[in-house]
């Protein structure tokens, strides 16, 4: 998988979270790194940057990340795009409701860089997998 | 070329989830069958089951399911969206405890237990410092400590020694309470560091943010947790910062009835984390 092609948006209210994902994703080689400061926002970018990955938080001002997971899945553009939710919100019916709402994994805040570095492979190369099963 | 399983299957942390065709056949069944062997030996919380548009199944779908949940703990299943026909052919069978209907998702997916007033403050208090000492250890990679028994007393600590508060405010029928996160911009700036590594410049914005992802860790892993273990029904917030300028519209209680302040001591420094429950209606 080339690093250098991907791009991955980062959604999070917060700037130091922001900050410390687009650092994990640098150390991983994946430097094309868009951001966004609630939901709102990451759909005005994903109507005009192709993304390969979302990293989202759940809580945020304007549009929850369920909400903005809800709408990606609804357009035909972004249904298949990876989600992965970085968040504290690790209660069971909220781990439920992100299954239900199409989530492709899940880090619980706080997180380790190694456990995010993980996901982002796994995410990517089952996304890949999937991407070369369906043609 | 296999086919594609027709039942769709994930587990994500502790659940798993299993959705079930809406045309669930007799062919179905061995696809179904040899799942629920490998699920059984699944280290999960808990299966649910989503049985959305699921009207009729056939006569073998509600024995396997009977004869699963004898094979794990009953609590540990759960089923959402179920019809009214397939819930009267379920009660026909006698299997509405092994099912386990959910009625109200989410509100109704975990056994709420009821939490008896006392203990509310007592579990509050344990359950931040756990969160605490994840935060201070996993994201900022340092220690802390903080002794459950101490509380320290609002004279002892006036605000003017910190330079920012992050508040949280909880305000429903099961708590109103508001949350803060005391510090100086000093040991903020220093968090903020151990996070980020020391070749980062840390502005006023970082320091900020630092304010309110600390309460953000620490409040969100408390909720969750003593929501799912202890029956509490705190809800989902967004923390906002004061600085030292603002501080004289916090309405901070004098009373220890209302008021319990935990200090948090780590090498970088300490900070407070208060929760007020004698807050204005």
């Amino acid at each position: 998988m080339s690093a250098d092609k991907k791009t991955i948006l980062i959604v999070d209210d917060m700037k130091m979270v922001r900050f410390k994902l687009t650092q994990i994703c640098s150390e991983i080689g994946f430097n094309n790194v868009v951001e966004a400061a609630n939901g709102e926002e990451a759909l005005e970018v994903l109507k005009t940057v192709q993304v390969d990955l979302i990293l989202s938080d759940w809580n945020m001002p304007k549009m929850t990340g369920i909400e903005l997971i809800e709408k990606i899945r609804s357009s035909p553009q972004t249904v298949n795009v990876p989600v992965i939710f970085i968040t504290s919100e690790d209660q069971k019916e909220n781990i439920l409701r992100s299954l239900t709402a199409g989530v492709t994994d899940y880090v619980v805040k706080p997180f380790s860089d190694t456990i995010v570095k993980q996901k982002i492979f796994a995410v990517l190369k089952m996304a890949a997998a999937k991407g070369a099963s369906a043609q | 070329m296999s086919e594609r399983p027709r039942i769709f299957s994930r587990k994500l942390e502790r659940i798993h989830y299993i959705l079930v065709p809406m045309d669930f056949k007799d062919l179905d069944l061995a696809e179904f069958k040899a799942s629920l062997t490998e699920w059984r030996a699944m280290d999960v919380d808990m299966h649910v089951f989503d049985v959305k548009g699921l009207k009729i199944a056939p006569e073998d779908f509600y024995s396997l399911v009977r004869d699963f949940s004898r094979g794990i703990s009953p609590k540990k299943i759960a089923t959402l969206n179920v019809t009214e026909e397939l819930y009267r052919e379920i009660v026909s069978r006698k299997l509405a405890p092994a099912f386990n209907r959910v009625n109200l998702f989410p509100q109704d997916l975990m056994e709420k237990k009821k939490v008896a007033e006392p203990d509310i403050k007592r579990l509050l208090i344990r359950y931040l410092i756990r969160a605490a000492y994840s935060a201070v250890e996993v994201a900022l990679h340092s220690t802390v400590s903080c002794d459950e028994n101490y509380v320290a007393k609002a004279e002892r600590l006036p605000y003017t020694q910190f330079d920012l508060i992050s508040i949280i405010d909880v305000n429903n029928d099961f708590l109103k309470a508001q949350f803060r996160l005391c510090s100086s911009a000093a040991v903020l700036k220093r968090a903020a560091s151990a996070m980020l590594g020391d070749h980062v410049t840390i502005d006023s914005e970082m320091v900020e943010s630092m304010a309110s992802e600390l309460l953000n860790l620490i409040y969100g892993k408390a909720k969750s947790q003593l929501n799912d273990q202890e029956g509490f029904n705190l809800p989902p917030a967004i923390p906002r910062v004061l600085y030292q300028k603002e501080f004289g519209s916090i309405v901070r209680s004098a009373s220890p009835d209302h008021l319990s302040i935990l200090p948090l001591v780590t090498p970088l420094g300490s900070f407070y984390v208060e929760v007020d429950t004698g807050i204005p209606a």
